[in-house]
């Protein structure tokens, strides 16, 4: 039996710029899932620990990044566990590459069949103790210049019994990832005749099997952007013998924290901007990314400063976002008399909205249309007296 | 549209309220906190608010202590013209009813025997009924709160800004929102260096996180680059070191090839010495196999028979010479006797002649004796020559007959030697094997040679062996062996093994590479150099991208706020210069004619500016237009009525709304009060009047008056005390407060009368006490005051419970002397001006 943890696409060190100043929380929390994952292989008790690529954001990570790396697969090689990584399309093996410029298993202080970066000029590893072979289809360009599972069959070979590759890629989807620096299908992995090929390059997790090749995407341990709601998890792989039949099962297991909403809220059912802050600050979570949109028609009677809701409830929230894209209601009862400022005001604004919104059709609003019916709702409101926050 | 009837239910202080209002000239009157603004608010409501709204103030305005699910309502019953004709030319009823329940809320509209539900049907009736599009149009024109003309007296701009409010069509005017989008614009746009605006700010920090994220890529890119540089030098350096070892490795492959080429060419000679040793040892081994002779006695046979060769030899040779020819005859001796005796005389004759010459001195003499002596010696030389040679003659023509002599007589025993030592010779040959003495001879020298040949040999094997011990043909296998071994090794190394000149080549090829090697490990040491010396922290440069997309997004923001602001004031600007001129020249008719009427003739004509909104008056006793704002209180608070009324007039456009006001004239003194009072009354007979108030010094012009309880009066759940004050003060009852009915105008106008009456003013020197503008212009209402005071006596200007007015306190020493004022209050322009 041979137990695995496959991970990929940590991304450290990546820009958040969705998420301002608390992007680097966020980094923070890449690195701690990363760490999270190691000790789960530890509690574990796993053979191999396999990063499919993109474990860096970038081949100009600081040094610091990559010593807190090493220093955990350190802890790995000293629980027994061997590492074996793989360049991906954003820690891409070319003469930049942040694996030339490190030695990881050095860093490590670890040997180095027992923390592996696989390569172009190291394309597989065998551990003989664990009668298991890897397989690493790595390319020294981002896109590959075929598919990284062209030719790979590797049935004949009799140095091991238990056969793994490692590719970070695209699974093709025609129409999909056409423009993928990395693309192979399921036809090459259902040839390849490995056990399991575990990959990276996809955010969520996804399994599946192509003719007797069990493969997965772990998915990143911690959303790299706000709307991974598939990642956050590692799998747990294991590959046992069962009366001379290779049986791979999978087990996923969470890591990541982080975690996004969102939320399109009908300002219409606001009555005021504390009961709003009150509403919102239920959700409140330290791990939860909240994007609200307010939909619907804005109510006169409403006035709402969207920096003083965000500054309220920003604080709750790994990252609160609120937007204001509804439309403002139309004024209550009959238009004020045309001879009132007020009266002349809102005919000629409201005009060039009609005329605005009978060129925009279905589409979305222009910014002109947006704009005029903003500059409606404030002048009348200015206009009339009403409270309203410039 | 005349109210009727107004209930409340939970709104505010009021749980259960329910009034009739007449439709002339209503007054609501009760202390402070008697929740009179509440039903100014429950009007407004009622009238203009939608029932599905749902605010926080409809939440604030639920009743203290009512039950949760209690929500406020309010109920109006009221007239209004028919003016379809559908109810016979006469007045039509209505009620509506409102339920503030947020989404739940509901409202109900009866008119005509119709009743609407559709909150928004039920607006837009109401709408037409009043004129009044919406609540803060409302409040903007027809609802006066209390401190709306008390503004007035503490800001000069007020009563224009709340003229512009009025056209401006909502609570606050125009140029206060123009204003505000100023203010707003101006601060968001602020350019200075103390207090930046939040858009200069932004475009700042915008600006440097731009510049901070352009630097930490390019940064980020020359890292890129250097680390590739660096690769691709580390890789030139990996080659270069496996290069100069593969250099190596052949040099010292070459310098072993040589070695071994030396080692096996010492060998090989060795073995050359061996293989002649052996070849030596094997021919002494031959050479001693050979029987050996005794040398001497060989040698001693061997010279015996030569010896007895020897002497056949000669005996036959004696022999043979003995039968040859004779011995050849003597020759003859040559002459020398006469020789000598010339010589004795030449050398006589030149002694003689030296003697003499000597003697006598004789030169010639001397000379010639010298030449006979010389020619004497010759002639000696030659004489001894001679003599020699005869001599020698002699002695061989001597020998020569010794041996013919001789001859003769050694023959015959020369023969019998010779067959004596024949057999002699026979005899040894016979004992050497040999047939003939030259056998023997070589007999003798090949034993000679055999031994010779063995030292030889000998002395050559210890030579070639050179001190070596051992079998000889061990030592040459050995060599041989060794010879095979180099020479194995050497193959093993390759073609270049034979190569004599490789390790020179090969020296200098690993000078060369080194040389690179060296220079490769500078490239890669300046590399790396390069790379250590780049500060950049990518974390730091995703940081600058997450601040610069921050700021962006709040630059835009804050752009299109102020594109917004700046759209909107310009809009305000177009509408305000659109409807301005319109409006202006509207109300200066209206103010005109209201404001002659209040006057009593006395101002006819007021000017109101297009932008600005101020008011001036035409005031005929200076022949010139006098700003309002230079009017007595009075006269402002008259003209702000009558434009304010104006504006009613423009903006319903024929419409009648109820005239509400949340006592306005709270401050003033009495006679100021008792003018705006009368103007109000005069108003009703064109809207309907609803006058909230504390004081019930206006209750004698009212055509109803309401009295509200005090706060501490009403308990919850208890019915509304309001009828049976409604009753009490005699004015009707709650069911029929409007006692005067459609003769309250008439019966008020008495009232008004009786107030003025009780005052001691006419409604003349109402008029005309104000005075003319101007400096004196301000003591108007002190005069009028002063008169009140007079007439009245002053026991009432001394009641501490009627609060005497601040004007009437400043009068003894701001105005002039009361009597004397009275009979000028009622005068024209020309006293007025004698009074100042």
């Amino acid at each position: 039996m041979l137990r695995l943890l496959h991970t990929a696409d940590l991304h450290l060190g990546a820009r958040h710029t969705d998420l301002g100043e608390r992007a680097a929380v966020l980094r923070e929390r890449q690195f701690a899932a990363f760490r999270t994952s190691v000790e789960l292989a530890i509690a574990e008790k796993v053979d191999i620990f396999l990063i499919a690529g993109d474990l860096f954001d970038s081949n100009t990570q600081p040094r610091r990044s990559v010593e807190r790396v090493a220093a955990e697969l350190g802890r790995l090689t000293r629980a027994s566990i061997r590492t074996v990584i793989i360049p991906g399309t954003h820690d891409v093996y070319d003469g930049a590459s942040i694996y030339r410029s490190y030695d990881l298993a050095g860093m490590a202080r670890a040997a180095s069949d027992w923390v592996v970066v696989l390569t172009p000029y190291l394309p597989e590893i065998v551990f003989a103790p664990l009668d298991a072979i890897v397989y690493g289809r790595v390319f020294d360009t981002k896109r590959s210049p075929r598919s990284p599972l062209a030719g790979l069959d590797v049935k004949a070979d009799t140095r091991a019994t238990w056969k793994i590759g490692m590719v970070h890629g695209a699974l093709a989807i025609p129409g999909r990832t056409d423009a993928d620096a990395v693309v192979f299908t399921q036809e090459e992995i259902a040839k390849t005749g490995l056990d399991y090929l575990a990959l990276g390059h996809w955010h969520s997790a996804i399994e599946g099997r192509a003719g007797n090749v069990s493969y997965a995407y772990s998915g990143a341990p911690e959303p790299v952007a706000v709307d991974q709601d598939g990642a956050g998890q590692v799998l747990i792989v294991t590959l046992d013998d069962s009366a001379g039949r290779h049986v791979v099962s999978i087990e996923p297991k969470r890591v990541g924290q982080t975690r996004s909403e969102k939320l399109d809220m009908d300002v219409s059912s606001v009555p005021s901007q504390p009961e709003l802050i009150d509403v919102l600050g239920r959700h409140a979570d330290s791990n939860l990314v909240f994007d609200v949109r307010l939909t619907g028609l804005y109510p006169d009677e409403l006035d709402l400063d969207m920096d003083e809701v965000e500054r309220a409830l920003a604080p709750s929230f790994l990252r609160f976002r609120i937007r204001d894209v509804s439309i403002p209601a139309s004024p209550e009862g009959t238009s004020p008399p045309p001879d009132t400022v007020l009266g002349a005001f809102v005919r000629t604004v409201g005009d060039r909205i009609a005329e605005l919104e009978k060129d925009d059709g279905q589409d979305a609003p222009s910014d002109e249309l947006a704009d005029l019916r903003e500059v409606l709702r404030l002048g009348r409101h200015l206009l009339e007296g009403r409270q309203v926050t410039l | 549209m005349r109210i009727t009837r107004l209930q409340l239910r939970d709104f505010g202080r009021h749980r259960d309220l329910d009034i009739e209002i007449a439709p002339g000239f209503t007054i609501i009157r009760g202390p402070n906190e008697a929740g009179k603004s509440t039903i100014q608010r429950g009007l407004e409501l009622a009238l203009f608010r939608k029932p599905t709204a749902a605010t926080a103030e409809l939440e604030a305005l639920r009743s203290w202590g009512a039950p949760e699910d209690d929500r406020s309502s309010t109920r109006l019953e009221f007239t209004t013209d028919d003016e379809s004709g559908t109810s016979g030319g006469g007045v039509l009823r209505g009620v509506l009813e409102k339920e503030f329940r947020g989404q739940r809320g509901r409202v109900s509209l009866e008119l005509d025997g119709q009743t609407y539900t559709d909150p928004n049907k039920a607006d837009e009736i109401i709408a037409d009924l009043t004129g009044i599009p919406n609540e803060s149009f409302f409040r903007s024109t027809a609802s006066i709160r209390h401190e709306e003309l008390d503004d007035l007296d503490r800001d000069e701009d007020a009563l224009r800004d709340r003229l512009q409010a009025s056209i401006g069509g909502g609570d606050k005017g125009s140029s206060r929102a123009r204003g505000r989008l100023e203010d707003a614009i101006r601060a968001l746009k602020s350019r200075g260096d103390k207090n930046p605006g939040r858009l200069k700010i932004a475009e700042e920090a915008v600006a440097r996180a731009e510049v901070a994220l352009k630097s930490g890529e390019a940064a980020l890119e020359k890292l890129e680059k250097d680390r590739d540089a660096l690769a691709v030098a580390r890789d030139g350096r990996i080659r270069s070191e496996v290069a100069l070892t593969e250099s190596r490795n052949m040099l010292e492959a070459a310098r072993q090839a040589e070695r071994l080429r030396s080692d096996r060419s010492v060998i090989a000679e060795r073995f050359e010495r061996y293989r002649q040793a052996a070849d030596a040892q094997r021919r002494l081994e031959e050479l001693e196999a050979t029987p050996e002779r005794s040398m001497s006695g060989l040698r001693d046979q061997l010279d015996r028979m030569r010896t007895l060769q020897g002497r056949v030899s000669i005996m036959q040779e004696t022999l043979r010479e003995d039968l040859g020819p004779e011995v050849e005859p003597d020759e003859p001796e040559p002459a020398f006797s006469l020789l000598g005796a010339l010589t004795a005389i030449v050398l006589a004759a030149g002694g003689l002649s030296i003697a003499f010459g000597v003697l006598r001195s004789a030169p010639a003499v001397l000379v010639l004796g010298v030449i006979f002596l010389g020619g004497g010696l010759l002639l000696g030389y030659r004489f001894w020559e001679y003599r020699s040679v005869a001599m020698n003659v002699r002695h061989i023509n001597d020998s020569r007959g010794r041996d013919r002599t001789l001859r003769r007589q050694g023959r015959v025993g020369t023969e019998e030697g010779l067959r004596v030592a024949q057999s002699g010779v026979q005899n040894i040959l016979r004992e050497l094997g040999v047939h003939d003495v030259a056998t023997a001879e070589k007999l003798l020298a090949a034993e000679q040679g055999r031994r010779q040949e063995i030292a030889t040999l000998q002395v050559q094997i210890s030579a070639f062996l050179a001190g070596q011990s051992g079998s000889v043909t061990e030592l040459r296998d050995k060599a041989a062996l060794e010879i095979e071994q180099k020479t194995a090794a050497l193959d093993a190394i390759g073609p270049s093994a034979n190569d004599a000149r490789a390790r020179e080549r090969l020296e200098a090829e690993v000078r060369e590479r080194h040389a690179t090697l060296e220079r490769a490990r500078d490239a890669e040491a300046a590399a790396t150099a390069r790379v250590d010396a780049n500060p950049v922290d990518s974390e730091q440069v995703a940081g600058e991208a997450e601040r610069l997309v921050t700021w962006q997004a709040q630059l835009g923001g804050l752009k299109r706020r102020i594109r917004i602001y700046e759209k909107t004031l310009v809009a305000i600007e177009a509408s305000e210069s659109g409807t301005m001129r319109k409006a202006t020249r509207f109300l200066e008719a209206q103010v005109g004619r209201d404001i002659a009427r209040l006057t009593g003739g006395r101002y006819r004509r007021v000017n109101i500016d297009d932008h600005t909104l101020d008011i001036q008056v035409w005031a005929p006793e200076r022949n010139d237009w006098v700003p309002a704002s230079q009017l007595s209180k009075g006269t402002i608070d008259q003209v702000f009525l009558a434009a304010r009324i104006g504006l009613v007039r423009l903006v319903t456009q024929g419409r009648r709304p109820p005239l509400i006001l949340d006592d306005p004239f709270v401050t003033f003194d009495d006679a100021r009060a008792a003018r705006a009072a009368l103007l109000l009354r005069e108003l009703s007979s064109d809207f309907q009047v609803i006058y909230l108030a504390c004081s019930n010094r206006y209750d004698g012009l009212a055509d109803s008056v309401v009295e509200l309880p005090g706060p501490i009066d009403i308990e919850p759940g208890a019915t509304s005390p309001i009828a049976a004050r409604a009753a009490a003060h005699g004015s009707g009852s709650a069911a029929a407060p409007q006692a005067k009915g459609a003769a309250g105008a008439k019966e008020s106008t008495g009232l008004a009368s009786s107030l003025l009456a009780e005052a001691h003013v006419s409604p003349e020197e109402l008029s005309a006490d104000e005075s003319e503008p101007g400096d004196g212009d301000r003591d108007g209402p002190i005069q009028f005051a002063q008169a009140v005071r007079a007439r009245r006596g002053d026991a009432r200007a001394s009641s501490p419970a009627d609060g005497p007015a601040p004007e009437a306190d400043k009068a003894p020493t701001e105005g002039p002397d009361p009597e004397g004022a009275a009979p000028g209050a009622s005068g024209g322009p020309d006293q007025h001006q004698e009074d100042r």
